[in-house]
């Protein structure tokens, strides 16, 4: 499920954003790299954290922002930077920040199982641990291959 | 019946990993529940028992009766359902 919706485009490591705005545009911008989002739906993604605070921080370390569908998304996709550098959201529980998954979905039924499949890959320590360690995008595909061998 | 509100920002993130995350909480506890997604503004004139959200949202909602539950790792399946046992009990359930 998430191995299939990430590829070599949508994957990046060893980005160095300058703070939260950033780091959501890098994840934004892999969306658009892999043709799911059209280029304004970036800037709202960054709207849209601004408008509800860092709720967008789910897990320590793990932000998952996104827009709306009629921002000017094209399909379902799933983009993750991976952050050399962690950035604070503002997120009293979960700062800082160093894996940041953009998202994007046509309506609001279209990616709930990309979505659960996330929360499930998040929720093990081992993996966002990998994620971490991973030096190239060849590598995160892989420890998300191996993931869902064995999940 | 328990009322029981999940908020959050848009409906499309958190929101989606935090109800799939409460309804298995609330089935294995074998409560009696209804269980919605709205936003802050709409759970603040809420007749709910229970409203679960993050700490940032939390702060928004004004709701004098319902119990507020803060998550801070929504995908942790252990937090959530300790979080619903002691909710669940403080309401005699």
């Amino acid at each position: 499920m998430l191995r299939e919706a990430l590829n070599e485009r949508s994957v990046a490591v060893g980005a160095e954003p300058d703070g939260w705005q950033e780091a959501v545009e890098t994840s934004g911008n892999l969306l658009v790299a892999s043709g799911t989002v059209e280029e304004r739906y970036v800037a709202a993604m960054v709207r849209t954290v601004e408008e509800l605070g860092p709720y967008a921080v789910i897990a320590p370390g793990v932000a998952i922002p996104h827009a709306r569908p009629e921002d000017g998304a094209k399909s379902v996709g799933l983009s993750l930077a991976v952050l050399s550098e962690p950035v604070e959201f503002g997120s009293k529980e979960n700062d800082p920040v160093d894996l940041v998954f953009g998202f994007s979905t046509t309506d609001s039924d279209a990616h709930i199982e990309l979505i659960q499949a996330l929360a499930d890959f998040i929720e093990k320590p081992e993996n966002t641990d990998a994620l971490r360690e991973a030096k190239t995008a060849e590598e995160i595909l892989r420890i998300v291959e191996r993931s869902e061998e064995h999940a | 019946m328990l009322k029981i509100f999940a908020v959050c920002g848009m409906g499309l993130g958190t929101s989606v990993i935090l109800k799939s995350r409460l309804k298995e909480a609330l089935n294995a506890q074998g409560v009696d529940y209804m269980l919605d997604v709205t936003d802050a503004s709409a759970a603040s004139g809420q007749d709910a028992d229970i409203i679960f959200t993050s700490d940032e949202l939390a702060q928004k909602i004004r709701n004098k009766k319902a119990k507020i539950v803060v998550i801070n790792n929504f995908t942790s399946r252990p937090e959530i359902k300790e979080k619903v046992e002691v909710a669940v009990a403080e309401l005699g359930r």
